[in-house]
């Protein structure tokens, strides 16, 4: 038998393990309860939010989605920690690679950095958040990269506070999240009034959670797409 | 209801294109329409939510950071002096039997081909500094420092060139020889003064001329053409050598070899 090295033998052990532990939890898992699902789609109502699904999973469901940036930030810190390692490729100073690219992108990165805000701000009443908000508007910073080159790109952000203010929005949207327990009410629950369904101050503090998840997936995909791009060169 | 069905049989079909493309850049691209289709058929099953995500995350920002992460690894850099049979520009393409087995090897791994054209002796030191993976082009096996030399694929012979028989030779020897093969392929043609030593790849272009002027003579110390490979790419080196083997054993290289010097 082939030798396995310790360091791929043991996430592989791990692996199968989770694996098993999985099936062997859902082996006689019922099914979705009917009933609680129709429960939260009930509380999704009352938060005053057009679309149900965001209502849910920021509002019903909060902590899932709690989670989830924290697996994000976890994503973009693994992207960062190992292309250090690679160190930078030298590239030589990026000439706009045509005019037509160029003039194009200069046309689209408004209109994308546009719909990346209003999928955010919207996400509340239409399809959309701050997640598909903050991706879409991240990669056409990308667009913009691959026109005018990485670097012009970046030094209009300062990389370092960008890290901060990522890991700042993620501190800020915990607070929020935990912040009903100094007035007495249980974490995770909504402290603004649902509002008129429809209006864009509305459904409590989903449009809060949206804002900040956007920013936070922005700068996110930002510095991932950047750290590729320094690390392993242009386009 | 039909649209639905049409983007749920592309599904599969997008997959499996996406896990048989052999160039990663292609199979990138059928994974993005995988994820577009995805999306689609997201939104005919009144999910726009995960539609819109699928297609912000799957779409664009996991194609993009695959494309740049293949930047480096999903090419390889050949640097090659032109030699006739082996390397050489036919009008706007490439041809000869060292390109041949290069795009063999690169089809194996799965890799792109880009190719530089450099003057002898500068193509080991590209390979060297890591600039390129491999030098190519009528290079003889001589054991150079700091490059993988791969097993030779195609022994050559030495020949030795002097002539015309009727001119005197003591004239010779002053002049410094020609730079570039296009030169002595003047010269054999003007039935210029010459005395120098080439390879079987070179000797082989001039042998469609009339040589019948000059004295040929095959000289002893046969060697062989040989692909220099960059230390930093053992695992390049591991499929020409794997590639060259297999066409070896398969008789594909003789064939090649007969096609290319008849």
């Amino acid at each position: 038998m082939r030798h396995v090295p310790l360091r791929l033998l043991l996430p592989a052990l791990l692996l199968v393990g989770a694996f098993c532990a999985a099936v062997w939890v859902t082996f006689d898992y019922p099914g979705p309860d009917r009933h609680a699902a129709d429960d939260w789609v009930d509380a999704a109502r009352l938060t005053g939010a057009v679309n149900v699904v965001s209502a849910i999973y920021l509002n019903v469901r909060l902590l899932d989605t709690l989670l989830e940036v924290l697996v994000f930030s976890v994503a973009v810190l693994g992207v960062r920690f190992y292309l250090r390692e690679r160190g930078h490729v030298e590239t030589v100073d990026s000439i706009p690679e045509s005019h037509v690219l160029r003039l194009s992108s200069d046309l689209l990165l408004p209109v994308i950095l546009l719909l990346g805000i209003q999928l955010t701000a919207y996400g509340h009443l239409a399809p959309g958040g701050g997640f598909s908000g903050g991706v879409a508007a991240g990669t056409g910073l990308l667009l913009a990269a691959i026109a005018l080159g990485a670097d012009a790109v970046a030094r209009r952000f300062h990389e370092g506070a960008l890290a901060h203010l990522e890991w700042a929005v993620l501190l800020c949207a915990l607070f929020l999240a935990a912040f009903p327990v100094a007035f007495g009410r249980p974490p995770l629950s909504d402290l603004l009034p649902p509002g008129t369904p429809g209006g864009l101050a509305s459904g409590g503090s989903i449009l809060l959670y949206n804002v900040l998840i956007g920013v936070k997936v922005f700068i996110g995909t930002w510095i991932m797409l950047h750290h590729f791009i320094l690390h392993r060169g242009e386009v | 209801m039909i649209s639905r069905t049409v983007l749920l049989i592309l599904l599969p079909v997008l997959a499996i294109a996406a896990l048989t493309q052999r160039r990663r850049l292609s199979a990138i691209i059928a994974m993005g329409l995988f994820s577009f289709a995805l999306a689609g058929t997201y939104f005919l099953l009144h999910a726009p939510d995960v539609a819109i995500t699928e297609s912000a995350v799957g779409a664009a920002l996991v194609t993009s950071i695959y494309v740049l992460a293949i930047r480096k690894t999903g090419r390889i850099t050949v640097v090659a002096s032109e030699a006739p049979g082996l390397l050489q520009r036919d009008a706007d393409r490439i041809s000869g039997l060292e390109w041949e087995i290069l795009e063999r090897v690169a089809r194996a791994a799965g890799l792109d081909l880009t190719l530089t054209f450099l003057p002898g002796d500068e193509r080991l030191d590209a390979v060297r500094r890591g600039d390129a993976d491999i030098a190519a082009g009528g290079l003889l096996a001589e054991s150079a420092d700091g490059v993988l030399e791969t097993p030779s694929h195609l022994p050559t012979a030495r020949y030795e060139l002097r002539g015309p028989a009727g001119q005197r030779h003591a004239a010779a020897p002053d002049r410094s020889p020609p730079a570039y093969f296009s030169e002595v392929v003047d010269a054999v043609r003007a039935c210029a003064a010459l005395s120098m030593t080439l390879d079987l790849a070179r000797f082989h272009t001039l042998s469609r001329y009339d040589l019948g002027a000059y004295e040929v003579r095959s000289m002893e110390g046969r060697g062989g053409y040989t692909f220099a490979v960059s230390p930093d790419r053992d695992d390049l080196y591991r499929h020409v050598v794997e590639e060259l083997s297999k066409m070896r054993e398969s008789g594909e290289l003789d064939r090649s070899v007969r096609r290319h010097f008849p």
